[in-house]
């Protein structure tokens, strides 16, 4: 993608967690640039800061960066309505993240009372027909669903509004292998159709080299490297800690004839 | 079973409800069936259910007037004619507790009405928003906790003066403060779950949040914790009655009854003892049922 | 693989509920030998309950029915409570996800260890602390007799997981159930604590029932794997001969996951059949 335009722009982001005196950087001066329709990648371990960085994004947490831009528009101050309705959030655990006393269908018309969004239920049956879920759903709450179920509501309810970006935190690392294929073919799908641009932070690289182009490395708040997937993969990583993570992510991870195939 | 009650059960137990309403219907069910496994608090719900009927429909249960006296028949013990005897007045003690559950359920009732918004709105308020909205409420709501609840009603009725109006609003300003601090401590925890999380990225105001998710998520608890207080609120009350800074007499509040008792003790037990024990069992009916509602609404359980 | 260390025939573990009967386990079979044994299947698949079946964890509204669950000379499904206080923590060890849940909070980790070798072996605390300082060493912690001093709260996933253990290898079990042992863990550290388990159970001879969601971890460490589904194992296989698995599910799962070499444009989806 030459020709593409950058649609999320990061330079210099910093988030302080913490009070004076004992302040620690979860995000120490990260840049990063996204282009329209591309799938992003964020990978690190535990307490590397990648998730934070998509909650710093939203405003969740408090940050100071030198650019913050999503599709044009400087977010460093305020958010405007247009921002919560270009850019929505996946989470980890969709039980989590569905209101546990709402009906599926009343979480997915909760984003269109907020936003005042017109021709709501016809929007809400195509958000649902659009993540393959039937209608005889409609009426169970949450925990009357199955994990994947769960998240493809989670979707729904982020495709209400019709966003430009999703910012996608680990969506399937709470799934089920089998389901986690049919989530991340869904999100596939949905990129095709719509053109959206994903953020996605994971810690497992066969779903980075699966969904992503390009993705930055992270470690204690800083990002290693940015490099794309096919580098990653064939042994392009420059720095010590990337082929740290990917021998470790080979040693039990990776189908062994594959690895074999692929080092041939 | 008929064929229509199984109808219905299978109705209420579908796995594919076809409408928001029968979506709320099945969840009230599920409560309702939770609920029903506790026996315990079934006991004390009937019991708390005999009390409203015998509220609504004393005029016809009770005996004889409450307030008839007789100074012939004066501190009977329990008898055919009057089952549960006779005060220092002649008044018949039965038709005086029956009469009395009025009174009880209106403590009750009115309390839980001023009690509930005022500590939910509080502490949903200084839970979600923090910083200083939350030390100012919070230090209110410490000032009021650091009393004993009995001293501070004792002092909210002196200075307003004795009776019924007055102590209830008394007990209610002694019985906000633990619901407000409940529903501070849920809503901190709420605050950072990612459904509100999703909630605030949909750019709801933080007062469309509280009101339209925190609030209704702490209500379960808030309702288990009043049910609990219930029995608290009730000894109060008598415990105003009795020292005289309740209901006045001749009403017949039980309180006022075991404290007008107390004289006869040695040799009319039956003066005291019977609205005592009407106090234990109502109190003891809201704690069962209260135990009972904390189990059912518990969504951990689903 | 020359003795049997424990013998499970035709274990059903069933819920009765209002919402009718639920079975979790349909009747599982296998014999654990000095080896790493996989059971691997997804969320519902009852691999966890089978677990907690053969140490008599299960919870009190499960049903478990068995012909046989064997432990050496002890019956595991009529042993007597006290009996089965004796084999837990000394013949059978568990090790679960969280380490946070199973360590007690307010006491250190060296005296839970010390503690643990106590209750079976009956030593003296001099010895029992000896034993426990040692078997921190053992599980490669760097200055065992500081941690030893540490408190569960200050512990990493990983050394959290090292000292659970350490607690479950010092009284010297026969077997060792890890349950998710290494799921909550980042890769680099899975692999360390997978290496240290891997060394236990060939240095000290025992067997490793090893459960587990992820497929090609349980396919890279075990020597045997059974594949679960749905409360039945469909499937046994030598860890090294995955790929000639036979069974659609099995082969189903392989097919859904990403691999990081091999790019597919969209991935396969199980289609599930009633009939497994």
């Amino acid at each position: 993608m030459n020709t593409a335009t950058p649609i999320i722009e990061i330079e210099d982001l910093t988030v302080t967690f913490g009070v004076d005196g004992d302040e620690r950087r979860a995000v120490d001066g990260v840049s990063f640039s996204v282009n329209r329709g591309e799938t992003f990648g964020l990978v690190g371990e535990s307490g590397s800061g990648k998730s934070t960085i998509l909650r710093a994004i939203t405003g969740l947490v408090a940050n100071e960066a030198k650019v913050m831009r999503l599709a044009g528009a400087d977010i460093r101050k305020t958010r405007g309505k247009d921002f919560y309705r270009k850019v929505q959030m996946v989470f980890q655990d969709p039980y989590e993240a569905l209101h546990p006393r709402h009906t599926v269908w009343r979480q997915l018309m909760e984003p269109a009372r907020i936003q005042n969004i017109q021709g709501a239920e016809a929007r809400g049956h195509a958000a649902l027909d659009a993540v393959g879920l039937s209608r005889s759903l409609l009426w169970r709450y949450p925990h009357q669903l199955s994990g994947g179920q769960r998240q493809r509501v989670a979707i729904a309810r982020a495709l209400m509004s019709d966003p430009e970006i999703l910012l996608l935190d680990e969506p399937t690392s709470a799934l089920d292998v089998s389901v986690q294929a049919e989530i991340l073919n869904l999100l596939c799908d949905l990129q095709d159709e719509r053109g959206l641009t994903y953020l996605m932070v994971t810690h497992d690289l066969g779903v980075v080299a699966h969904m992503c182009k390009r993705t930055a490395v992270m470690q204690a708040g800083v990002i290693v490297e940015t490099l794309g997937v096919d580098a990653l993969v064939h042994g392009g990583a420059t720095q010590e800690y990337t082929r740290k993570l990917i021998a470790a992510s080979e040693a039990y991870g990776e189908d062994p004839h594959d690895a074999a195939q692929a080092r041939a | 079973m008929s064929t229509a009650s199984k109808g219905l059960t299978a109705w209420l137990t579908t796995e594919e409800p076809n409408s928001a309403r029968h979506a709320t219907l099945q969840n009230i069910w599920r409560v309702w069936s939770r609920f029903a496994s506790n026996p315990l608090g079934v006991a004390g719900l009937v019991i708390i259910l005999l009390l409203v009927f015998v509220a609504v429909f004393v005029p016809w249960l009770a005996p004889y007037s409450p307030f008839e006296q007789n100074l012939r028949e004066t501190l009977m013990a329990p008898n055919g004619q009057h089952l549960l005897g006779t005060d220092e007045l002649g008044r018949d003690i039965l038709s005086r507790i029956l009469w009395g559950s009025r009174i009880t359920l209106s403590i009750v009732a009115i309390v839980s009405v001023i009690v509930a918004p005022i500590g939910l709105i509080v502490g949903c308020l200084a839970g979600y928003y923090g910083g200083w909205l939350d030390t100012i409420l919070m230090r209110v709501t410490e000032l009021f906790l650091s009393f004993p609840s009995l001293i501070l009603a004792l002092a909210f009725v002196a200075a307003l003066g004795p009776n019924l109006n007055n102590a209830i609003i008394a007990i209610a300003l002694t019985q906000w403060p633990p619901i407000a601090r409940l529903a501070r401590a849920e809503s901190l925890s709420l605050r950072n779950r990612d459904h509100i999380s999703a909630v605030r990225l949909m750019g709801a105001s933080s007062l469309h949040i509280v009101i339209a998710h925190i609030a209704p998520l702490c209500i379960p608890s808030v309702i288990v914790r009043i049910t609990l207080n219930m029995a608290g609120i009730i000894l109060t009350a008598a415990g105003l009655g009795f020292l005289g800074l309740g209901a006045q007499p001749p009403s017949p509040e039980w309180g006022a009854m075991v404290s007008t008792g107390r004289r006869f003790m040695l040799d009319s037990w039956w003066v005291g003892t019977m609205p005592g024990l009407s106090i234990l069992f109502v109190s003891l009916a809201f704690n069962l049922v209260g135990d009972a509602l904390r189990d059912a609404l518990d969504p951990r359980q689903e | 693989m020359t003795d049997t260390l424990l013998s499970v025939r035709d274990l059903k573990i069933s819920f009765h509920g209002a919402s009718g009967t639920f079975d979790a386990v349909r009747g599982v079979s296998f014999d654990l030998g000095r080896e790493k044994l996989g059971i691997v299947g997804e969320s519902g698949s009852g691999k966890s309950m089978t677990g907690r079946a053969i140490m008599r964890l299960t919870p009190p509204a499960a049903m478990v029915r068995a012909e046989r669950i064997q432990l050496g000379e002890v019956n595991i499904l009529s042993a007597s409570e006290a009996t089965m206080n004796d084999i837990r923590g000394r013949r059978i060890g568990l090790i679960m996800q969280d380490p946070k849940y199973s360590l007690n909070p307010v006491v250190t980790v060296g005296e839970q260890i010390a503690e643990a070798y106590r209750i079976h072996t009956r030593s003296s605390s001099a010895q029992a602390r000896e034993r426990a300082v040692a078997m921190l060493g053992a599980v490669q912690i760097r200055e065992p007799e500081r941690v030893y001093r540490m408190y569960p709260h200050e512990m990493s996933g990983g050394m959290g997981q090292r000292i659970m253990i350490a607690m479950m290898l010092v009284s010297e079990p026969e077997i060792l159930i890890a349950d998710e042992a290494t799921s909550a863990l980042d890769v680099t550290v899975r692999l360390e604590i997978l290496n240290l388990l891997n060394d236990m159970v060939q240095k000290r001879g025992l067997g490793l029932i090893f459960i587990s969601h992820d497929l090609n971890l349980v396919r890279r460490f075990c020597d045997r794997v059974l594949i679960m589904y749905r409360g039945r194992v469909v499937e046994t296989l030598k860890a090294s001969d995955l790929d000639q698995a036979t069974h659609p599910y099995t082969r189903g799962l392989l097919d859904a996951m990403p691999r990081i070499h091999t790019p597919r444009k969209r991935l396969p989806v199980l289609t599930r059949d009633a009939a497994w």
